[in-house]
């Protein structure tokens, strides 16, 4: 009788090890709840809004609106659309389809969510141009609060980037070819996907860029809640009434407040300069030589 | 390394200072000997904090009176054109930065020498740049010249944060 001497096809097989560059140490299968971001929200929300009353009373300024009420009334609108996305995200994680076809999907929602974000921060930037030019705010205000929004959205687009990554390159791993493999991959896979999906701000910037962001949301909250007399003037907003009556603004607590909106861009800058990446993270376009000469124009009267 | 600078910058060339240079002014010679020093120490160019503040806020005065002409000008071409809508614009522009200049005469007595004549030139030039954009944009009518004055605006706070953010961004490394 012939016998066979099966030797291990390789070290695989004996130490039963998945041959892939996943770092599954910290791992330790975390569950995605849907109110996590909303969580987060909330707390940020609470913080800029507990922040702001801070402010206003340290510039003893009185707003025409309750600010809780205010908040209340932005969160319940916020709740929702988050209470939608989380359910999307929930039915997605609990279907039955392969690991895949979920991390596509999500995938998906995400670049939908970097779409809208990205469309606020330019919808506040056209904001900000219509002030400019139809009231009378200093315009080095709004100038330096249009270089904050310019980089808040490098920021943004940045870190929506980085999550989208992370989630495409869990596509390309593939499942081992050995029996048994499959299924231990893609539990992995699935651990990943869900800590992927917890919403990780990166604690070296977030600090920077919470202070500056608080700012800039200081200086518009001034102007909005200045103008609008009512909840319902909130949304949509009455542009013509608010740009009407931001001509009575107290510019020098306007200015005031920019000094700080300052202080905290040039942290942020700086934050962001050393940030260690193969490309800076804030590149401004080159100027036109016809814009250039203007500008040289004008110095050169100093 | 720059002779006492704690902090240094690093700032494109071809940018805005590299054009002050070329003038002789006060300002000017300062940033110019740091040009100087710069290059010898291998870097494009390097300025001080205290070089920094002062760019910063000659950009800052620039844009906020540029922007204040403009928004004066466009409000004065729009009183105008509810009465001449289609009539061309460069009169009307014409006689508002008369009108200027001979506010500013008024103001003589109240700012120093070199603040007048500042102020004067700048005034120049901004009638130059609206006027070369008026012909670049073939706007001659009030109604669309009141769109380059809004676009002009728009344009002098986008720049204003890009050479303000090119100023600041770049640390110094051998």
């Amino acid at each position: 009788m012939d016998t066979f001497t099966v030797s291990a096809p390789s070290a695989l097989v004996l130490t039963n090890e998945v041959h892939s560059n996943i770092d599954v140490s910290e791992i330790q299968q975390p569950k995605f709840h849907g109110d996590n971001a909303l969580k987060i929200v909330e707390e940020n929300a609470l913080y800029i809004f507990n922040n702001l009353n801070y402010i206003f009373a340290q510039y003893k300024i009185k707003p025409v609106l309750n600010i809780n009420e205010l908040r209340e009334h932005i969160m319940a609108e916020t709740k929702k659309q988050i209470e939608d996305i989380n359910k999307r995200i929930d039915e997605i994680l609990e279907s039955k389809k392969p690991i895949g076809v979920k991390i596509k999907k999500i995938i998906n929602i995400l670049s939908e969510l970097k779409k809208k974000d990205l469309e606020a921060i330019s919808e506040i930037k056209r904001f900000i141009e219509h002030l400019l030019v139809e009231s009378n705010i200093p315009p080095v205000v709004l100038g330096n609060m249009r270089l904050y929004l310019d980089i808040d959205e490098k920021l943004t687009e940045k870190l929506w980037d980085i999550k989208l990554r992370e989630l495409q390159s869990l596509l390309k791993i593939l499942p081992s070819r050995y029996p048994g493999r499959v299924k231990q991959v893609e539990k992995r896979k699935k651990a990943l996907l869900e800590k992927t999906l917890k919403i990780e701000i990166y604690r070296e910037i977030r600090p920077y860029e919470r202070n500056t962001r608080l700012n800039a949301c200081v200086i518009l909250f001034y102007i909005l809640l200045n103008c609008i007399d009512t909840l319902d003037d909130v949304h949509p907003i009455n542009l013509q009434k608010i740009l009407k009556k931001s001509k009575t603004l107290n510019i020098e607590v306007l200015n005031d407040l920019n000094e700080k909106l300052v202080e905290s861009l040039h942290a942020l800058i700086f934050k962001i300069a050393k940030y260690n990446e193969t490309e800076p993270l804030l590149t401004m376009r080159l100027l036109s030589k016809y814009t250039l000469t203007f500008w040289a124009t004008m110095v050169s009267t100093y | 390394m720059p002779r006492e600078s704690k902090v240094s910058f690093i700032v494109d060339t071809n940018i805005i200072i590299y054009d002050v240079l070329e003038g002789i002014t006060p300002f000017s010679r300062t940033l110019g000997f740091f040009f100087k020093e710069a290059k010898d120490h291998g870097y494009t160019l390097c300025i001080t904090q205290q070089i920094l503040d002062e760019v910063k806020s000659i950009l800052k005065d620039i844009l906020n009176y540029s922007v204040e002409v403009y928004r004066d000008l466009r409000e004065y071409l729009r009183k105008c054109s509810s009465k001449h809508h289609k009539s061309h614009a460069l009169p009307l522009i014409d006689s508002f930065f008369k009108e200027k200049h001979n506010a500013l005469s008024k103001q003589k007595g109240e700012l120093s020498e070199t603040a007048f004549e500042r102020k004067r030139n700048q005034l120049r030039f901004l009638e130059e740049n609206i006027v070369i954009s008026i012909y670049g944009a073939n706007a001659f009518t009030v109604k669309d010249a009141i769109r380059v004055v809004e676009n002009l605006m728009r344009t002098l706070m986008d720049d204003y944060a890009n050479i303000y953010a090119m100023c600041i961004h770049r640390i110094v490394k051998k």
